[in-house]
């Protein structure tokens, strides 16, 4: 019976990394493709949204080929920075922000959606620009929006496994999450190990959400709404 | 109005969803009888085609095919999956099943694997191993997870009695069976890793490299394989399928199987 929290900090280190990135990132992206009039606008909504139909171990094999030195963004990478994303805190890092980018999309483009329309043209008629809209009409109606697209991108990453197990190593310490010792121990038939991993995680995850939902009823409106 | 089209959509989701979950049963042809087996992942190449010879002879049976980890497998047995034959990786999970009591005889060595290193890359074959497993052009080391696969715990073996385990330590990244240990180094994302030498049946363009491990550094990896006892009494056509079967995993056709795909024949 071998039991180590490192794998539980290194599932929630990465579970708040992803959900910090691509809050960062998924915010202009969705903004754009919300209120842009670009005519192929649906082709980079498909590529964004493929991580949902690919199976993640499927995802994670593209990625490991991806990030080999072989390729050319891998050994681009090896060349300057002699780094390997794969086998890293970074690879892992890397795999689960692409597979819950369009959770965090989706969210927010419902959020995006509901803001009338008639509360961005007033802005505009006022001579706002377009970054100050962002940041003072539809952000802070956003909230709710924002946030259940943090919460689904932090629960999806939690049971993340997929992707990490096909680009990770089980290293311990640094790509061995929960998810991979739970797999690793139910495989040794340590079941007890397992359970106890299992339940750390699901009391984790459990107080997350019930603060969340506890504080911010319109979340699970938002999340009704993206069902 | 939207929520009303959601709740349809999802009740029709339901409901198929039940259908998906119960399949027709599948109609076999009169008096053919099905077998399933369940095989390590490290053997399914060889295992086709076994298969293949042995519907040559016995037409009426229909022998189908799981693979997975061993160690994967035995859990699924031992809640219920529908197994009639195990192969294993090793002996010790057959051995555990039987000692549950999920078969009425030990396991029998149906092949003796090989351990060989493998790499994507071109490699001098000059070089020891612990020479080449030193070398700083080689970064990573995949190896199979020791706890859960047969062909790990030889390796960790191996590494151990050349004195490189704890040296090398650094460099390992574990794949969850044998399978991902070939993904990781087919692709070129581990420098080089231990894997089964049947990974090189017919996959010669992926490893430019290859090297059997001296056989003396680890303990010879015995696969066994069990008839399951399954709870539900099976018919007699059945019985003799499955006999049949595991007797022939041990003829002379399945020995040149054997060898054409890098294992050994287990001594009697």
């Amino acid at each position: 019976m071998i039991f180590s929290f490192d794998p539980i900090w290194l599932t929630l280190e990465l579970a708040i990394l992803t959900t910090i990135v691509l809050t960062l990132i998924t915010i202009p992206i969705g903004y754009w493709l919300s209120f842009s009039s670009f005519r192929y606008r649906f082709i980079v909504e498909a590529v964004l949204n493929l991580p949902l139909v690919l199976p993640p171990t499927v995802l994670g094999f593209y990625l490991l080929l991806v990030f080999s030195p072989n390729h050319w963004i891998g050994g681009w990478v090896e060349d300057v920075f002699h780094f390997r994303i794969a086998f890293s805190f970074f690879g892992i890092l890397v795999g689960s922000i692409l597979f819950s980018l369009p959770f965090m999309l989706q969210a927010l483009q419902v959020g995006f959606s509901s803001i009338p329309k008639t509360h961005i043209e007033t802005a505009l008629v006022l001579g706002k620009s377009k970054f100050e809209i962002l940041f003072r009409v539809i952000l802070p109606n956003c909230k709710p929006a924002i946030l259940a697209g943090m919460i689904l991108t932090f629960a999806h990453t939690i049971g993340e496994f997929g992707v990490v197990l096909m680009i990770g190593g089980s290293i311990p310490g640094k790509t061995k999450v929960a998810s991979i010792a739970i797999l690793e121990e139910v495989e040794a038939m340590n079941y007890h190990a397992a359970h106890i991993y299992a339940s750390v995680l699901v009391v984790i995850s459990m107080i997350v959400l019930l603060v969340l939902f506890r504080y911010k009823r319109s979340v699970s409106m938002v999340l009704a709404e993206n069902v | 109005m939207k929520n009303i089209r959601i709740t349809i959509l999802f009740s029709l989701l339901f409901v198929f969803g039940i259908f998906a979950e119960n399949p027709v049963p599948v109609k076999t042809p009169k008096g053919e009888t099905e077998i399933v087996v369940a095989v390590a992942a490290n053997f399914k190449n060889p295992m086709e085609e076994i298969r293949l010879s042995f519907l040559k002879q016995n037409p009426e049976i229909n022998v189908k095919l799981i693979f997975g980890a061993s160690g994967q497998l035995t859990t699924q047995i031992q809640n219920g999956a529908p197994a009639d034959i195990f192969l294993s990786a090793d002996m010790d999970f057959p051995l555990a099943l039987y000692k549950d009591g999920y078969s009425l005889q030990g396991p029998k060595v149906y092949a003796v694997g090989v351990l060989v290193l493998l790499s994507q890359k071109e490699i001098e074959k000059t070089k020891s191993i612990s020479e080449l497993l030193s070398s700083e052009n080689i970064k990573f080391i995949a190896i199979a997870n020791p706890r859960t696969a047969p062909y790990g715990k030889a390796a960790v073996e191996a590494l151990q009695s050349l004195g490189l385990y704890e040296k090398l330590k650094h460099k390992f990244v574990f794949g969850e069976s044998i399978t991902q240990v070939n993904q990781f180094i087919s692709t070129g994302s581990a420098d080089v890793g231990f894997t089964s030498f049947s990974a090189l049946y017919g996959n010669e363009d992926n490893f430019r490299f290859s090297q059997q491990v001296d056989p003396k550094t680890y303990s010879t990896i015995h696969q066994g394989a069990i008839v399951i006892q399954s709870k539900e009494p099976k018919s007699e056509e059945q019985k003799i399928a499955i006999s049949k079967l595991f007797d022939y995993l041990f003829s002379t056709e399945t020995k040149s199987i054997l060898l054409k795909y890098g294992y050994k024949i287990p001594e009697k």
